[in-house]
């Protein structure tokens, strides 16, 4: 007869099997084991209860470490811990050679091809994608025509957002952005002093801790709990700081991922140049489009990531720093110079 | 000489009312014990049991069928089955089901055995639904 409550079950019916052998050793109530019995489902209840319990302690202690995480704001999380910022969805690039014919009574002679100009694509699956120029770009004429050569361009729609920031609603100076299908790579930002001084300073991103300092006007970034990115600045500490009162324009794509893959006719939507013609000719056709990182590719890359710390010195290393800078390889095989035949020391092939 | 022990059906009054003296929980025993668990049993919806659907009988839902002798007899059935299945210590010797239009129900009589006793007993009560 057991007298001891055995507490290692987590399966519903092995904790009501263990509190039935528990109240064998009692004689008040007999009819525990009787599905129709008062005490039966009051064990019922309890043995629920406590595989209720069991279960969520069971997941929490899953989403505690790396291996075990299944959730992708854990996985995320553990992975901000070794540095690792989760490869966002990446557009499409094509590249474009684009002239513009300007008509023979117009004086233009620098034209300016602005950042977000849009292209659209041929249908693919009965839809056409929209492609954008991720730069300004500026060039004089030769004759009529302006040619812009190797125009990179990027599958996506635009998305702009200015924050003015308010110190004692935002103290943390965090700002989320609301799209959550962002190729990070486009993003832009551009802090302007206030809505009357108009001078703008830009912010790139901040990949290494020990290149910055108190001066360095980047901003870091990271991958929220929901999925969305945020960005935030270094409090003149880590980095230069913001103050209350400043704008923050935010600009960026949002992609369509690895579904505008392999299209290679592209047309301007609309004339940058009034009364001119414009033909695009593509050079390469539009690849490297893929979707957020996984969650097992996180757990693959970060660990690896973090033992390279942005250098490459051993395979491993070059291994886990092209797989986040092209992310749709499917498969990368790195080689020392040792093993080639004769042997090139120092190389990785 | 051998001795031969009973088992006692011990269980809590689902009413939970309270002992006079002791201000305890009161207790069914024996036969109340064993009837107690028979009304739950009847009652007991499919799914109702956590983890064993299996466990129940169908009863609520021919409640929201039509007050007739055919429904009566499917409640008489189903009855039987469920006691016969998850109350191993009653053996059903009758299910008597009639229909009472007058008060939109069943008036359900069901005679039984305790296993090793030689008296029947007889419990009687009425069906009906709450909706």
């Amino acid at each position: 007869m057991a007298s001891k409550l055995s507490v290692a079950d987590l399966d519903f019916d092995a904790i009501k099997t263990n509190l039935k052998q528990y109240l064998q050793a009692q004689s008040e109530f007999s009819d525990y084991d009787f599905e129709g019995a008062g005490l039966n489902i009051l064990l019922d209840i309890l043995a629920y209860n406590t595989h209720y319990n069991s279960f969520y302690l069971n997941m929490i202690a899953n989403e505690m470490f790396l291996d075990s995480a299944s959730l992708r704001q854990s996985v995320v999380s553990h992975a901000k811990l070794l540095g690792y910022t989760p490869r966002s969805t990446t557009s499409s690039q094509a590249t474009v050679n684009l002239t513009i014919t300007k008509s023979p009574a117009d004086t233009t002679t620098n034209l300016l091809l602005p950042r977000f100009t849009q292209f659209y694509s041929q249908a693919k699956d009965g839809q056409s994608y929209g492609f954008l120029t991720v730069d300004d770009a500026l060039i004089s004429n030769v004759g009529f025509t302006f040619s812009f050569a190797n125009v990179s361009i990027k599958e996506g729609v635009s998305a702009s957002y200015v924050y003015q920031l308010n110190t004692s609603t935002n103290p943390k100076q965090v700002f989320e952005l609301p799209d959550s299908e962002i190729d990070t790579s486009t993003l832009k930002v551009i802090i302007q002093k206030s809505s009357t001084e108009t001078e703008k300073t830009v912010y790139t991103l901040a990949t290494d801790a020990t290149e910055v300092n108190s001066d360095s006007t980047v901003y870091y970034l990271e991958e929220g709990s929901a999925g969305k990115y945020r960005i935030y600045f270094g409090h003149d500490v880590f980095s230069k700081g913001l103050s209350n009162g400043n704008l923050v324009a935010i600009s960026y794509i949002v992609s369509s991922g690895p579904a505008a893959n392999a299209l290679n006719k592209f047309k301007l939507v609309s004339q940058i140049l009034s009364g001119s013609t414009s033909s695009v000719n593509t050079v390469s056709n539009s690849s490297g489009g893929s979707t957020r990182e996984l969650i097992d590719s996180i757990k693959f890359a970060a660990p690896k990531s973090f033992i390279s710390n942005n250098r490459a010195v051993t395979k491993n290393d070059y291994i886990a720093m092209i797989n986040k800078k092209y992310p749709y390889f499917d498969a990368i095989n790195v080689w020392g110079g040792e093993e080639e035949s004769p042997p090139v020391y120092g190389k990785y092939f | 000489m051998s001795t031969v022990t009973v088992r006692e059906y011990k269980d809590f009054d689902l009413n939970f009312g309270i002992h006079p003296i002791t201000k305890d929980i009161a207790k069914k025993t024996g036969a109340n014990a064993v009837v107690q668990a028979l009304r739950s049993i009847i009652l007991m919806n499919h799914y109702e049991k956590p983890f064993h659907p299996e466990i129940g009988s169908n009863v609520r839902k021919l409640l929201f069928e039509p007050v007739d002798p055919v429904t009566a007899n499917i409640l008489a059935a189903e009855i039987k089955i469920a006691i016969a299945n998850f109350e191993p210590r009653a053996t059903v010797e009758n299910v008597f089901v009639v229909e009472n239009l007058n008060r939109d129900g069943f008036d359900v009589t069901v005679e039984f055995f305790i296993n090793n006793t030689a008296r029947p007993l007889v419990v009687s009560f009425f069906l009906e639904r709450l909706r």
